[in-house]
């Protein structure tokens, strides 16, 4: 095999079996978590590692492994809701603006230019600060933020495609109006976005992370990296397991997405 | 007058390796080419354009190239070590593609990127590389040199761009000029004028042309000899006053196909193709 | 019988009024049942005049009628009109959606129009371009130029239109396959009972394909040839170009 495709096949690999491991993790959290995450033990209090909490116990004595291994559940869900949310908003205000081209182009553009000046993390915490925190807010105002960037990248691939023969050829077979836009258009514009998606994952995890680490995200007892994260920072020059487990969680997690995206945008260049 | 010999080729062989096994693309392929003008001719996916790029070194795995014997003046080229090869692309053979849009660097004006050239093969000094340079455009027909030279890729048509392709491969000077598929992409108007002008030129310097083509017809017309190619196989090999005459069926296919105004109202004769021909893309 | 009928035909690039002209006060007749070439440089508009007719490009002026309709700027084709008129385009890299199977092109162009059995129908339509059946699970970039053609060609023949606009059909490909392409198209004409009007910039394809031949320059048709002057277009001719 070449070099190039044994690193590529390794990217792609690495990324995908950490993301699988982490799924695992989710779903089979109450037969692999050692304790129950919830379960206070204030004798056992800011204990460091040993053979019983093998990643040592937080400030309320409860489990680190078991809160990590459940915390990939908020983490991993928060994800993928974020990603229903935004890819279809996305692609349907870019392909639109694309391929109307005029005034509605120009509007949709706009709104998209505007939304993308702001600074995200900002607008997510002004979202959640008005409708709340939680799981599904955060997701919400994780979305209503990261739309712009898909939109754009949908709009250049139709803009690409509206001048090429195959859309002209269907439309002279009468394949015109959302059934063109849906199956010839769309499918343009998905090899772009994989990769997009699978990069901006990595970023969302860390947006979530800040934001429960402000105490706007998901809220206490529910473990979540991002939440673990703030609660060791108050103790973290003298019993830094606390922190440094969540935390290296959430770095390997963003790995395995980045990963994934080079794997993939790889495999992609050779397919035709 | 002997003609020396610039090329030549024994038993040439491409091989693609993959994952389910190794492919031969070009098989033992034997030619050569003196200071004449020999054409190479073939369909898509006979192998052609792959020798073509084979022959300067030009390829990388998966693909592998082996020889009996590949010399140029008479040097083994076999293991040639790239920086070897560097100093031999253009100053001593010569490539010129299909697309020119595809050779020149889009950002960089024309002079810039001849005078590149030439200070990559030859001393010169600044002026001197100037007037070489403007010598070798009005060679090629660019009859405004001056304003060619400060103008951007983009800005010139594709009979242009083939030119100053030309104008960059030839300015130093090499014995052998290699063009694959040279006026695919240009309208059948301007195909003979640059056609004219490559045969020109290398007659002009007394080089070698070998002219990678699928069109019979065209190299019978430009060229003194024809090696005819199938499916990586070396399957005639004529002068080519004597193509009308060939007996080899694919040559005569190849030969009759092209239609005009006799041809009208009948059926042309094709190819009896293998059952499950299919082209790969290699890319 | 006319098929098509052109008078005083003006395109603009696009919709503004500011737009250069591409064609310019053309007139044109295609007889049913003929061959019809246009040759000219690049530029020309023979491209756009193909687009016009085909109801792609819809910013233009003039009278145009096609089999027996008339044509109305800015509107899209109606139904019958749309099954009538199809196009095969140069670039067969270009003309198949690069992400469908080639089962796929062809059946939905039938399923959109109603028509029924549509995978039986797209089966015929390989067939009759002589592809092999299993081409259908395959996906454009598995297919050589030649065969890309042939779907291309298979697609424009699906709805059974009368007639047939081919924008340089054998320009990409191969002098061999080529051949082949032009028996194919010349076959299939008659067997159909199409008109063609085709594009080239090669007066050899001209030569051998049409009955009548316009000569296309600056967005105008300045000279029409017949059988007399185009048999008389000789591969052997150094001057490949019609005075």
């Amino acid at each position: 095999m070449s070099r190039a495709r044994l690193i590529a096949s390794t990217d792609l690999l690495l990324g995908a079996g950490l993301l699988g491991l982490a799924l695992c993790a989710a779903v089979a959290a109450p037969w692999l978590a050692p304790f129950d995450p919830l379960i206070q033990d204030m004798g056992q209090r800011l204990s460091p590692p040993t053979s019983t909490h093998l990643l040592g116990t937080d400030g309320l004595g409860r489990d680190i492994l078991s809160r990590l291994i459940y915390g990939t559940r908020p983490t991993l869900g928060l994800v993928a809701l974020v990603m229903i949310l935004t890819v279809p908003i996305g692609l349907t205000i870019g392909i639109l603006a694309g391929y109307c081209g005029g005034w509605i182009e120009r509007v949709f553009m706009g709104i998209t230019d505007v939304v993308m000046a702001f600074p995200t993390l900002v607008l997510a915490l002004a979202f959640v600060g008005v409708m709340g925190p939680g799981l599904v807010n955060s997701a919400v105002a994780l979305a209503l933020t990261g739309w712009p960037a898909y939109a754009r990248l949908a709009r250049t691939e139709t803009l690409q495609m509206r001048r090429s023969d195959y859309l002209a050829a269907a439309e002279m077979q009468g394949i015109v109006g959302v059934r063109l836009l849906w199956g010839q258009v769309m499918p343009a514009c998905v090899p772009s976005m994989r990769i997009r998606l699978a990069l901006d994952l990595a970023a969302i995890i860390l947006a979530a992370a800040g934001l429960s680490f402000l105490g706007l995200g998901i809220g206490p007892p529910t473990a979540e990296w991002g939440a673990m994260v703030a609660d060791g920072s108050k103790v973290i020059f003298d019993q830094w397991w606390v922190a440094a487990s969540p935390g290296a969680a959430i770095l390997v997690l963003s790995l395995a997405f980045n990963l994934l995206a080079d794997g993939l945008r790889d495999a992609g260049n050779r397919s035709p | 007058m002997t003609q020396r010999t610039l090329l030549s080729v024994r038993n040439l062989s491409i091989r693609l390796s993959r994952p389910a096994g190794e492919r031969v693309i070009v098989d033992r392929l034997s030619f050569a080419v003196g200071a004449e003008r020999v054409a190479l001719v073939g369909e898509s996916g006979s192998g052609k354009s792959l020798t073509a790029r084979g022959l300067l070194g030009l390829l990388r795995s998966p693909l592998s190239v082996s020889a009996e014997r590949l010399e140029f003046e008479g040097r083994d080229l076999r293991a040639a070590t790239p920086s070897q090869w560097a100093a031999l692309r253009g100053s001593g053979i010569a490539l010129i593609l299909q697309d020119p849009r595809h050779a020149l660097n889009p950002v960089l004006r024309i002079g810039r990127q001849i005078d590149e050239v030439l200070r990559i093969h030859q001393r010169l000094s600044s002026g001197e590389r100037r007037d070489r340079t403007a010598e070798m455009m009005l060679a090629v027909g660019l009859r405004d040199p001056l304003r060619i030279a400060r103008a951007f890729p983009h800005e010139l048509s594709g009979g242009m761009g083939q030119r100053v392709m030309l104008a960059m491969m030839l300015v130093n000077g090499p014995r052998l000029l290699v063009a694959d598929e040279p006026t695919s992409s240009l309208d059948a108007a301007l195909r003979d004028q640059v056609l004219d002008l490559m045969v020109s030129l290398v007659e002009q310097r007394r080089m070698g042309l070998l002219l990678i083509s699928h069109d019979l017809q065209q190299v019978a017309q430009y060229c003194e000899r024809v090696l005819v190619m199938y499916r990586g196989r070396l399957v005639d090999e004529r002068r080519a006053v004597d193509l009308a005459a060939s007996d080899h069926p694919y040559t005569k296919t190849l030969w009759s196909c092209r239609p005009s105004g006799r041809t009208y109202g009948t059926q042309l004769p094709v190819l009896v193709r293998e059952a499950d021909e299919r082209a790969e893309t290699l890319s | 019988m006319t098929a098509i009928h052109i008078e005083g035909l003006s395109v603009r690039n696009d919709a503004q009024k500011s737009a250069r002209r591409v064609i310019d006060a053309l007139d044109l007749d295609v007889k049913a049942g003929e061959t019809f070439g246009l040759i000219g440089p690049s530029g020309c508009g023979k491209s756009t005049l193909l687009r016009v007719l085909a109801g792609i490009h819809r910013h233009w002026q003039g009278k145009v009628r096609v089999l027996d309709e008339t044509l109305v700027p800015g509107q899209r084709f109606g139904n019958a009109l749309r099954r009538n008129v199809q196009m095969v385009f140069q670039d067969p890299y270009g003309s198949l959606h690069p992400l469908h199977t080639v089962e796929r092109t062809l059946r939905e162009p039938l399923e959109v129009n109603g028509v029924a059995d549509a995978r039986a129908r797209a089966l015929k339509a390989i067939e009759e371009v002589s592809l092999p059946p299993n081409v259908l699970q395959r996906y454009p970039h598995q297919l050589s130029g030649g065969q890309r053609q042939r779907v291309a060609i298979a697609r424009a023949l699906l709805l059974r239109p009368t007639v047939l606009l081919l924008d340089e059909p054998t320009s990409a490909l191969d002098m061999s396959v080529q051949a082949e392409i032009l028996n194919l198209l010349n076959r299939l004409k008659v067997s159909h009972s199409m008109t063609y009007l085709l594009v080239s910039h090669d007066s050899q394809v001209i030569a051998h394909m049409c009955e009548r031949a316009g000569f296309m320059s600056g967005g105008r048709i300045e000279q029409i040839v017949g059988r007399d002057q185009l048999s008389q277009i000789d591969p052997d001719d150094s001057q490949r170009n019609i005075p």
